[in-house]
């Protein structure tokens, strides 16, 4: 049996994607891997009208049924949400859109909102239902974001597994899945990149797990796009990375992380692992942190 | 007697006393006890056979296999967890089915990801790595 390793990169959910892949059929499992990373866009982008997304956002309260796969990404936003005390927050899109973060980074696209569109505090009043539908309370509006792209190359790492591949890690904009089967051990490694000059601060080793990392000017390119992005970021942090189980849990403590830069020890109380870059150029790093790198 | 249309008119025929045993029936009697039988039996059996039919065919409308539209819920992954079961295809149906079509609802199993430490790996090769630089 010949395991051939592949490696493929386009642009989809307005990043650079970057799959790998140990398998047999290698080149078909990386092609796979772009076709349902195009169809998670297709449901969760809030730039295409027609995304789960975008139809729950315009929904007015209204219940909307949408794919099974936004019903767990939901869920997975009300429970990251709970669990940071409201530091990641998927429910402000709206101030975002205010500071001019309206635009799609690759194309003409425009989000629109109801004009009702506010913020909100918590997400215990989304309702989830068994059947295929979804709830949000009357002007709430959601932004899959950055937990998406997590979540996304989780579920791509899972069906590349399911499909024979080994071994697989699969990059979306910096969202990081790595995954192998048991009788493989893999590691991969990852270079976390300075968000002040893209300088490789900490290079990390994942044999399984997720690294996310979030910068505050992750949505300015070429002057396009906004400065501060991320809502209750703390003025002293530029960008943070975090290491977890998956991709989705890894992207909602980064925006702890952004929020509450002393907040190290808790997160290293879940046994996750954390690095912050603050605007001055100095790092911090949970103690856990040593263990990815090397020494 | 109707049935004994050949005997003589002048014969006399003597009532069977209380002590004797009752004259058995005759063949048409017979028939007609048999025909009754095996129509009752007959419709029985069609009712049984209906029965039977329609159990055999309630039975696989809900055994039709589940899909899994996304193939992440046959990981045997610990992560991320997803998975969905629909039953969704129960209504394909032939157009010529007489028996009642039971629609049910979908049945969607939510799950989330579980918060757990990433492992570390051993392999810090430079040549290949993964950058990390934010959503870019």
């Amino acid at each position: 049996m010949i395991i051939l390793s592949a490696r493929d990169q386009h642009t989809v959910m307005g990043v650079t994607c970057r799959v790998e892949v140990d398998a047999i059929n290698a080149l078909q499992l990386v092609d796979d891997a772009f076709s349902q990373l195009r169809e998670l866009e297709a449901l969760w982008s809030r730039f295409v009208p027609t995304s789960d997304i975008s139809r729950l956002n315009n929904a007015n309260g209204m219940i909307t049924h949408v794919d099974h796969r936004t019903m767990s990404l939901v869920e997975t936003m009300k429970m990251a949400m709970t669990h940071t005390h409201g530091a990641f927050n998927p429910t402000r899109l709206p101030e975002q859109i205010a500071l001019g973060d309206s635009r799609s980074l690759t194309s003409n696209s425009v989000t629109t909102l109801p004009s009702n569109a506010t913020a909100f505090l918590s997400m215990d009043d989304v309702c989830v239902e068994p059947n295929g539908t979804v709830q949000l309370p009357l002007g709430m509006t959601l932004d899959a974001g950055g937990i998406g792209k997590g979540f996304a190359a989780d579920l791509v790492a899972a069906t590349l597994l399911s499909r024979g591949a080994q071994s697989v890690c699969v990059n979306v904009g910096g969202d990081i899945r790595v995954s192998s089967q048991p009788n493989h051990r893999r590691s991969w490694g990852v270079d976390v990149l300075s968000p002040i000059d893209d300088l490789v601060l900490s290079v990390v080793s994942l044999r399984e797990g997720a690294i996310a990392t979030s910068a505050r000017s992750a949505r300015l390119r070429d002057d396009h796009g906004v400065d501060n992005h991320i809502q209750g970021a703390h003025n002293t942090v530029a960008g943070v990375s975090v290491l977890a189980s998956t991709g989705a849990w890894a992207e909602a403590w980064t925006k702890f992380l952004m929020a509450t830069p002393d907040g190290l020890p808790e997160l290293e109380s879940y046994g996750l692992a954390g690095f912050i870059v603050f605007i001055n150029g100095s790092t911090n790093a949970t103690s856990n942190w040593k263990d990815f790198t090397e020494c | 007697m109707m049935n004994d249309p050949l005997l003589p008119p002048t014969e006399r025929r003597i009532p069977p006393t209380p002590t004797q045993r009752a004259r058995r029936p005759g063949p048409a009697m017979s028939a007609k006890i048999l025909a009754t039988g095996l129509a009752t039996t007959a419709t029985l059996g069609l009712t049984a056979g209906y029965a039977f039919a329609r159990n055999a065919q309630e039975s696989q409308l809900t055994q039709t296999p589940q899909t899994h539209s996304d193939p992440a819920a046959n990981n045997a992954q610990p992560v991320p967890n997803v998975s969905a079961q629909s039953n969704a295809n129960s209504n394909n149906v032939s157009p010529n089915s007489v028996s009642p079509v039971v629609t049910t609802a979908p049945v969607v199993e939510i799950t989330v990801p579980t918060l757990a430490p990433a492992q570390p790996g051993t392999n810090w090769n430079g040549a290949n790595n993964q950058p990390s630089s934010g959503s870019r």
